[in-house]
């Protein structure tokens, strides 16, 4: 049976589509943000972001919530924080990680914390990413 | 539609400007070129002044065409934008922090990932 989808906005990331969905986000905490460019990662279980934008919030990164997060070969250190995200005309409080070393240079726009925010439709072979609240028609 | 960059050649938009319009009015944006080159860009008039510079979408936008077009003199490298102006380069993002300290917006800070970076496959 055929379903039919309606968004309200459409993103269209061709400018940076060799490196991934790309989105552009805000972060805030504790009065101070900071801006950034986030990968769309339906594999990813959380929100994943580069330690210096932690520090730049003024986040004691270490005094978060610690977990491992592993990859396909890999584990590495994450600490979580509570921020607001805003992205496009939305804006949410979230749980997000930041990564214990700068090692690690992705952000990535997981599953909690985003995805769930949203319903998306993605068209890969025109860059074009649809967005709607998951609650808003 | 609305949101999308689109490139046309020189020929193509004289021949049906009227319709190269109507898409811009759509909330695109038309990237007019000859021989693959740019030479004017459409795009919708902004809606409002830019915070620190003007509409946060539009900025945004701003942004993402200010890497395609410059970003890869910077591969490998962290830059800060604010619209198309760029404020500062380094080698890392607290570097690029650091220089724009005292910057009264909120600038863009963003690595430039080289066209000839290894294939990410995900974690």
């Amino acid at each position: 049976m055929a379903t039919t989808l309606t968004f309200q906005r459409s993103h269209d990331y061709t400018a940076r589509r060799d490196s991934g969905i790309t989105v552009p986000v805000t972060l805030t905490a504790g009065g101070s943000s900071v801006r950034l460019h986030a990968k769309l990662d339906t594999g990813a279980s959380v929100c994943i972001f580069e330690r210096a934008y932690g520090e730049q919030l003024g986040l004691k990164v270490e005094d978060g919530r610690p977990i491992q997060v592993r990859t396909a070969n890999s584990e590495f250190q994450v600490y979580g924080h509570d921020v607001t995200i805003a992205c496009f005309d939305w804006q949410f409080d979230s749980f997000v990680f930041f990564a214990a070393t700068t090692e690690i240079q992705r952000n990535a726009l997981g599953r909690q914390g985003w995805l769930h925010q949203f319903r998306v439709g993605l068209i890969e072979y025109d860059s074009v990413l649809y967005l709607s609240r998951y609650n808003q028609e | 539609m609305g949101g999308r960059v689109i490139h046309v050649s020189d020929l193509e938009a004289v021949s049906d400007f009227a319709s190269m319009l109507d898409r811009v009015r759509a909330g695109d944006e038309i990237v007019i070129e000859h021989d693959s080159y740019p030479v004017a860009v459409l795009r919708p008039a902004a809606r409002g002044a830019l915070p620190g510079g003007g509409n946060g979408l539009e900025r945004e936008r701003s942004e993402f065409r200010w890497l395609a077009h410059n970003g890869q003199q910077y591969a490998g490298r962290w830059v800060a934008l604010d619209g198309d102006a760029l404020l500062a380069v380094g080698d890392s993002a607290r570097e690029v922090y650091a220089a724009i300290a005292g910057y009264a917006g909120t600038p863009l800070v963003t690595r430039v990932e080289p066209e000839d970076e290894v294939y990410f496959a995900g974690w």
